[in-house]
């Protein structure tokens, strides 16, 4: 994957060579979005971190991406988005490609995508970081956090294409098939499973998981309502869990009304896991705008897992850790469009996401020291242009 | 007298509904070429939106908007797509970022567009109502 990746990118990189340099300019559009949060838990003796705040307060999330368009015809464009974002664990900083691949289009209905692509799933993957696309700082979590619904891109080939009626109803679908870095972090889960005796038992603290063999989907319905959309979404892979092979099956539903003052969306998915667990996520989310520039908002995120082949004694130690149940209120000014500051508090039961560091959950839950209950606030500033 | 009233009352009715329900303060042109007489507005927007991306004879269609601070786009925007133009960036931004596709050129007067229309037999605009017309340019009637 590495190797293509470089490949297009040597490929945008030689574009300009395939045409004259005045046609190039011409052909070429360059966009590009950021943002910066800081983060703080209302109770400073917890040791849980949630979204891009902790106790002491985190003021190092930011990022920044460009994103490079290239028409070389008619039918054959060029894709690549570039990244660069630090977030707070361990002041990590962390660059590469969002995406870069060459679709060939032959008519509306039907278009060629290959390379590394942005995961079709839902309602935000193939925007994943972008602020002012979203009324909260942050996606919902019990879609898009890192829980192994979905990931950022997938490497290998797709089929896209729209249709669209004289009536105003619509369709839009997405066929994909290749290789999927999906976001995860299930310290939580390995914690429960390994019990109080860890004795010779190391945790992975890896953040994403590769799944290969994998196909996957998506299929929306745009209706005569304008700004009224409903899909589905799913996919399947595997990835290795020693000593075999582990399937994985994700999927999905979304409704999405979008008009001058409502942003309305919901959402939900399930993961059903031959590597013994099954977890379903949902959230609703709406937005209103007061003015022009004052707009609020309000979130409701559910997510539940379940554990095969744990005790009922080993998740009674941590059952909030297979839970979060999340309520958010946010107030946010719009400057333009492209460019909003939002202030959100967060309220949430359960550590499935709101936990301490994954280096600290094991010793915090071997105390008896997890607090269920994580209120956050959130500020920060998005940008695109 | 009531009868007259009411005739009246009828005339009016029957009038009013023979001509436009709205005059609209902008024209849509493409280039003579274009066989295109007709669009409804459903279609015109799509096309403006690059949700429908070829005429009927598969050409690729050029659409191309007026600046955003113009308050012939803000007209425009809310006749034919029903949204206000900020709606609008926020679907240009989801079109971009996803990779989809980029919005189109955008031409700051009448003059720039018509120029634009003119040059490109694919291209398709939208003007203000009392716009003289070049030779190469002619109006699409919107119905709907």
């Amino acid at each position: 994957m590495r190797r293509m990746v470089l490949a297009y990118a040597a490929l945008t990189l030689v574009a300009p060579a395939l045409l004259p340099a005045q046609s190039f300019l011409e052909r070429m559009d360059v966009h590009g979005y950021g943002g910066w949060s800081f983060g703080r838990t209302v109770d400073n003796k917890t040791t849980n971190h949630f979204l891009f705040g902790h106790s002491r307060g985190d003021y190092s999330h930011s990022e920044f991406a460009l994103n490079l368009s290239i028409a070389v015809n008619d039918r054959l464009k060029i894709d690549a988005q570039p990244f660069w974002h630090s977030g707070h664990h361990a002041n990590q900083t962390a660059s590469g490609m969002d995406y870069v691949f060459a679709e060939y289009r032959w008519s509306d209905a039907f278009a060629l995508r290959a390379g590394q692509v942005k995961h079709p799933f839902g309602i935000y993957t193939e925007v994943f970081d972008v602020g002012t696309l979203r009324p909260f700082a942050a996606l919902p979590q019990s879609v898009y956090g890192p829980t192994g619904f979905v990931g950022k891109a997938y490497s290998g080939v797709g089929f896209t294409g729209a249709l669209y009626a004289s009536g105003g109803w619509g369709v839009s679908y997405d066929v994909y098939g290749g290789g999927l870095e999906v976001v995860e972090r299930d310290v939580g889960f390995q914690v429960l499973a390994q019990g109080p005796d860890t004795t010779g038992k190391t945790l992975n603290f890896a953040e994403t998981k590769a799944f290969r063999d994998v196909v996957g989907g998506r299929l929306v319905m745009h209706t005569p309502v304008a700004g009224m959309s409903f899909g589905i979404s799913g996919y399947t892979g595997t990835r290795p869990v020693a000593p075999v092979e582990r399937r994985r099956t994700v999927y999905g539903a979304h409704a999405e009304l979008l008009t001058d003052h409502w942003s309305l969306r919901a959402e939900g998915a399930h993961q059903n896991a031959k590597e013994g667990r099954t977890i379903d996520g949902a959230y609703i989310e709406a937005a209103y705008r007061l003015t022009r520039e004052w707009q609020v908002a309000a979130l409701y995120n559910t997510l539940d897992a379940e554990l095969d082949g744990v005790s009922a004694v080993d998740i009674a130690r941590a059952p909030s850790l297979l839970r979060h149940k999340e309520r958010g209120v946010a107030l946010n000014y719009w400057f333009t469009p492209n460019f909003v500051v939002k202030a959100s508090y967060h309220e949430v039961d359960g550590n499935h996401f709101a936990q301490p560091e994954p280096v600290r959950v094991r010793s915090v839950v071997a105390g008896n020291a997890l607090r269920t209950r994580t209120e956050l606030v959130l500020l920060g500033a998005q940008l695109s242009f | 007298m009531r009868m007259h009233l009411l005739v009246g009352v009828l005339l009016a009715t029957l009038v009013g509904s023979a001509a436009p329900a709205q005059s609209l303060p902008f024209r849509v042109v493409v280039h003579s070429d274009n066989p295109v007489g007709t669009l409804t507005r459903e279609r015109v927007s799509q096309l403006f939106l690059k949700k429908v991306t070829q005429w009927q004879d598969r050409s690729r269609v050029a659409p191309v908007e007026m600046r955003e601070a113009l308050s012939l786009r803000a007209e425009f925007s809310r006749r034919i797509h029903q949204r206000d133009v900020a709606t609008i960036k926020t679907y240009w931004q989801q079109m971009i970022f996803a990779g989809r596709s980029v919005p189109p050129p955008e031409r700051a007067s009448d003059a720039e567009v018509l120029e634009f229309v003119q040059r490109n037999p694919s291209a398709i605009g939208y003007v203000s109502a009392d716009a003289t017309l070049p030779s190469g340019v002619k109006v699409v009637e919107i119905s709907g």
